[in-house]
């Protein structure tokens, strides 16, 4: 049986025999763990290009669309790197980024792009590659053949 | 199936370091059994068995490291850990780094520095042998177990215990190459990634582990304390190794920023990536528990807290270990190591450490009344425990943001449609937090250093306060004032964390100067507090005012908003551009192994364009082993007093950056034919698209000659082969001015290979076509030779040419010549038409007289020395020669290609400036020594004591 009142006069005496040490404590750990569970607005799951149509920059986890112009060409301007990517609901856009083309680019699996939408082009700010098997090449290599 | 005899391998090894680890894992578990018998049952028989078993699983850590360095050093591919981290290039200076590279290495790492510390204790015979190193096995125990590779089946489940790092690459891999019993032989490693091939690999991951494995002996005191109730004793003990635990450990995590900063293209050295964060968290917990700790000797209280906090240290490090190694990170750190598929053997560990000491609590937790005495607000150990409490928020909040992939997982786990989520802007979201975690500790380190301890009566000691106070804020305010004029502070935020770290700079400096003079106590702790407040400002001044000089404000194209601004220019070779007051050239390049180095040279201008300082920095393109393809881009860094100017390559050209695509882009380009032919111009005509319409451009091309030795830069003479090499003038109508190419097309046994060349300036790219090595293609027996008789500066005339023999030259050189001992060789050098050089080689080899005959390939000439005629006296030689000219039945006809080729000289390149770094390095630097001071100081008192 769970006595209601005696957990009351429990909690109660708790607080009266409570140190200000002990007070903080419980203050700081409270404030750690309500600003985690309220700071919803910092976090958010990847989106799609549909839902990107904002003012906020969100995340959209996408594919590279081998088939379609990945465009680089530093000579004409060394901060604008285009191509087209499918997100999650198959939908493909074009992509902006200001700056140059990652190392290893087509390779890569998938692409987390940070950005949003502006006239039907996604404007990323930052991306995110993932490459398979980063670290290692799990080939034998034979000797004296050449790659 | 046949069971197949290998060759080569070598196995014993192999079994011998499986039974090491066996024979490890065994005694690491009699030593905890032994000690712990000796302490809980007070039996001292006990005593020998212990020390004997833990020195010999010391022993056999040591031995299991000693053999994976034999397999690694001698390349011994057989084991799948040699195979994986190693090849036949790599040097042996980073061996180390391959070791460690990889998870088993890494382990064995750990563990060979708890034996080390476990090993000191031992040599030490305090009383807390017994208790610590009964802990000290258990964690080793554990650890072991990561590396037994057994597979323990239960019914129709078989579980895999640990990981062995001798096992064989057979025994990982399928392959038809293992039909082959000589497989050794055809097999090369696939070498260690060439990111961390690197100095920064070879020491920071043995002081990061040394930092790990100090930070296990607070944890083992906390239990040997608790466990043995010597409350009082365990605080006067610990407090040296948990205070050198934090030094260790701080060095190593600042060598990782160091590393990131130095050699990585981060740009950066600290990104609140996973990995970082979960090495932090375990040193602010340590930080508050060195506080605690201080605060405890001093008043008798807070106890418990010490215990806690050096427990949950320990507990954040094998988290973290799990949240690295576990995969569990995934996309959301750039290096997380690959998943050792031992996830559930770290949660049991982690598991059992938490649980184990949470009961040790429990019924230890009568030992702790409750002291109700009121808290004395004007006591530094109250203030003290605040600020301990601010790092174990910080702590806190870290731990739990970065752990966000683990709470998606749990959470999908019940729950399969739920949707993760990620932070958006780690390093936004991280600071926003920290900050004012940042702000407490320099008030609170400030403050606290003019508090006094269980200080009672405040009243009488207010006036000394107050103007300690009053001194340290006035100097805080007034450098604020002035630092934040130098820099742009942005928003209040900021002011108020660089007012709050340069308070604790000035009242610690006060206090340790003015109030203790220089007593070493307060010397250790006011110089980590001082450090912290510069480490502060460093990164505030760095990390609010970088900013890009790479940008060139004529260069945007209005394709993108403008928030999104240019970070990067491009540099063609020897082309100089000015960006943000300065004039930066791309030099030149040049390989190192796998390294290409460029130079770019940097000249600052004054406000009227006069270079007033210049320096040239060396960032790298760093190449795969096998130089095909661009690994990663390492930046170059100027340091400056006042400010870094941190320098990396963005991008090079495709082509450059990788062979396969430069060999698909050779083959795919359009040659234009051109027939070349003597006295004869040829045009060639270029369309360029220059912004939205063509331009034609067209080009006069001339035949020079024919030269002998090919000029290509990647040319390498060879016996035996054929090479034909055009000079040929091209001739820019539009620009005016000329330009000379050499294009070179070989034949070597059936394999006809093209040397083309690329005119950068041009956009044009040249080649000789196959078929121009018919003029080379020169049969001996339809050659029509004479012989000459010439002397010293004679002249003859054949066929139309004149020919002058102007003396013999020393040292001669050639593909065909191949100098012995003893041999007198000599160039003859012979001019043709009182312009062109030909010099056959005559040399006495022992009896022999040899000669080696050279062509002059544009005219047909071929010339052969016979014998030297010595005159009498011997004063004067003449050289008898046999020359012929080949006959030709038409004009040279020479079949060249012609191509557009857009430009691959140049670089795109990300400059950066670091405004007030060094202050980072130097507070953190500075933290660092005062940590150290302490550990000399704790040392000190216990042999007083």
């Amino acid at each position: 049986m769970f006595h209601w009142r005696s957990f009351v006069n429990k909690f109660r005496n708790t607080l009266i025999d409570m140190t200000k040490i002990q007070i903080i404590s419980v203050f700081i750990i409270g404030l750690a763990v309500a600003l985690i569970a309220f700071s919803g607005k910092d976090y958010s799951s990847y989106s799609t290009f549909k839902k990107a149509d904002g003012d906020r920059d969100v995340k959209v986890a996408v594919a590279l669309a081998l088939e379609e112009e990945i465009y680089y060409e530093p000579m004409e301007d060394p901060n604008l790197f285009s191509f087209y990517a499918i997100d999650e609901d198959g939908e493909k856009m074009k992509v902006l980024y200001a700056g140059a083309k990652p190392q290893d680019f087509e390779r890569s699996e998938s692409i987390v792009l940070t950005g949003k939408v502006s006239e039907g082009v996604f404007e990323a700010s930052d991306m995110l590659l993932k490459c398979p098997s980063k670290y290692t090449d799990e080939e034998i290599k034979i000797k004296g053949e050449q790659s | 199936m046949q069971e197949i005899q290998y060759l080569g391998e070598h196995l014993v090894i192999g079994k011998i370091g499986h039974l090491a680890v066996i024979t490890g894992f065994v005694f690491s578990f009699l030593a905890a059994f032994a000690y712990f018998k000796q302490v809980n049952n007070n039996d001292q028989s006990w005593h020998k068995l212990a020390r004997f078993s833990f020195s010999l699983h010391s022993v056999m850590v040591f031995l299991v490291m000693a053999l994976l360095f034999v397999i690694m050093i001698n390349r011994y591919y057989e084991f799948n850990y040699a195979f994986k981290n190693v090849n036949d290039d790599l040097p042996f200076r980073y061996i180390f780094s391959a070791f460690w590279a990889d998870q088993e290495g890494s382990f064995l790492l750990w563990m060979f520095w708890h034996a080390v510390l476990g090993l000191i204790i031992l040599f030490q015979k305090g009383k807390w042998e017994a208790p610590v190193l009964s802990v000290l096995s258990i964690v080793q125990f554990f650890m072991f177990s990561m590396l037994m590779g057994v597979y323990i089946g239960f019914g129709e489940y078989s579980f895999k215990l640990g990981s062995n790092p001798f096992i064989l690459l057979r025994e990982t891999m399928n392959a038809p190459i293992f039909n082959n019993a000589d497989y050794l032989s055809l097999i090369e490693g696939n070498g260690l990634n060439p990111l961390l091939q690197n100095y920064w690999m070879t020491i920071h991951p043995p002081v990061t582990f040394l930092g790990f494995a100090s930070l296990t002996i607070p944890f083992a005191f906390s239990i040997a304390g608790l466990w043995t109730r010597q409350h009082k004793d365990f605080l006067k003990y610990v407090i040296s190794w948990a205070t050198f635990s934090g030094g260790i450990l701080g060095t190593g995590i600042l060598m990782g920023g160091a590393w990131a900063y130095e050699a990585l293209s981060f740009g950066g050295y600290w990104a609140w990536d996973p990995v970082e964060n979960m090495s932090l968290v375990p040193w602010l917990m340590l930080v508050a528990g060195i506080h605690i700790n201080l605060i405890a000797r001093k008043t008798g209280k807070s106890i418990k807290s010490v215990y806690s906090f050096y427990v949950i240290a320990f507990i954040l490090i094998t988290y973290s270990t799990f949240l690295t190694r576990s995969g569990v990170l995934g996309e959301t750190s750039v290096h997380a190591f690959t998943t050792m598929g031992l996830e559930n053997q770290m949660l049991i560990m982690i598991l059992f450490f938490v649980f184990g000491s949470f009961w040790l609590f429990r019924i230890r937790r009568k030992d702790f009344k409750t002291d109700n005495t009121e808290d004395n607000l004007s006591a530094k150990e109250f203030w003290m425990f605040v600020g301990a409490l601010v790092l174990a928020f910080s702590a806190l909040m870290i731990t739990l943001s970065t752990s966000l992939p683990v709470y998606n997982k749990i959470r999908a786990f019940f729950q399969p449609s739920f949707i993760g989520t990620v932070i958006d802007d780690p390093v936004d979201y991280y600071n926003k937090y920290q900050l004012w975690v940042a702000v407490f500790i320099g008030l609170l380190s400030g403050v606290g250093q003019y508090l006094r301890w269980k200080e009672s009566r405040f009243e009488k000691y207010l006036k000394k306060f107050s103007v300690s106070m009053g001194v340290s804020i006035l100097g805080a305010t007034i450098l604020t004032l002035l630092f934040g004029a130098w820099m742009d502070m942005q928003a209040w935020q900021y002011w108020v964390l660089l007012f709050a770290s340069f308070y604790t700079v000035a009242a610690n400096l006060d206090y340790m100067i003015r109030l203790s003079k220089l007593n070493p106590r307060a010397v250790a702790s006011s110089l980590s507090h001082v450090g912290f407040g510069i480490m502060v400002i460093g990164s505030l001044a760095s990390g609010l005012n970088k900013f890009h000089i790479s940008s060139n404000p004529f260069a945007q194209r209005g394709l993108l908003s403008e928030e999104r601004l240019a970070k990067n220019v491009m540099l063609f070779k020897n082309m100089p551009m000015f960006m943000s007051g300065y004039k930066v050239t791309y030099a030149d390049d040049y390989f190192e192994g796998n390294n290409r180095i460029y130079d770019i040279k940097f000249e600052q201008l004054d406000s009227m364009g006069q270079p007033v300082d210049s320096f040239t920095l060396h960032p790298t393109a760093l190449y795969n082993n096998t130089v095909t393809k661009v690994a990663a881009f390492n930046p170059s860094t100027l340091h400056t007093l006042s400010k870094d100017i941190f320098t990396y390559i963005a991008s090079i050209p495709q082509i450059e950056a990788d062979v396969e695509i430069a060999r698909q882009r050779e083959d795919s380009m359009d040659y234009a034919a051109i027939n070349l032919m003597e006295d004869k111009t040829a045009f060639f005509r270029d369309t360029v698209i220059v912004g939205d319409s063509t331009v034609i451009r067209s080009y006069e091309l001339n035949l020079m000659e024919v030269i002998d030795e090919p000029t290509h830069p990647d040319y390498t003479a060879q016996e035996g082969e054929i090479s034909f090499t055009p000079k040929i003038s091209v001739f820019d109508t539009y620009y005016d001015s000329t330009y000379i190419v050499e294009p070179t097309v070989t034949i070597r046994g059936q394999a006809v290979y093209s040397y083309n060349v690329h005119l950068q300036d041009l956009s044009l790219k040249f080649k000789v076509k196959e078929d121009a090595l018919r003029y080379a293609i020169v049969m001996e027996e339809d050659l029509d030779y004479k012989t000459y008789e010439f002397g010293m500066g004679q002249e003859l005339d054949l066929e139309g040419h004149s020919i002058k023999f102007t003396g013999f030259v020393p040292n001669p050189e050639s593909v065909d010549y191949i100098p012995e001992e003893g041999d007198e060789a000599l160039w003859a050098r012979f001019l043709i038409d009182g312009k062109k050089e030909v010099k056959p080689i005559v040399c006495i080899r022992g009896n022999n007289f040899l000669t080696f005959k050279s062509i002059d390939k544009y005219n047909g000439l071929h010339l052969k020395p016979l014998r030297i005629n010595l005159t009498e006296g011997g004063k004067d030689a003449t050289l008898l020669m046999s020359i012929a000219k080949e006959i030709k039945s038409e004009k040279m006809v020479i079949p060249i290609g012609v191509a557009h080729a857009p430009r691959t000289d140049f670089v795109v390149l990300e400059s950066i400036v670091f405004p007030g770094i060094n202050l980072f390095w130097i507070g953190s630097i500075v933290m660092l020594i005062g940590l150290f001071i302490g550990v000399w100081n704790h040392r000190l008192r216990k042999q007083v004591s």
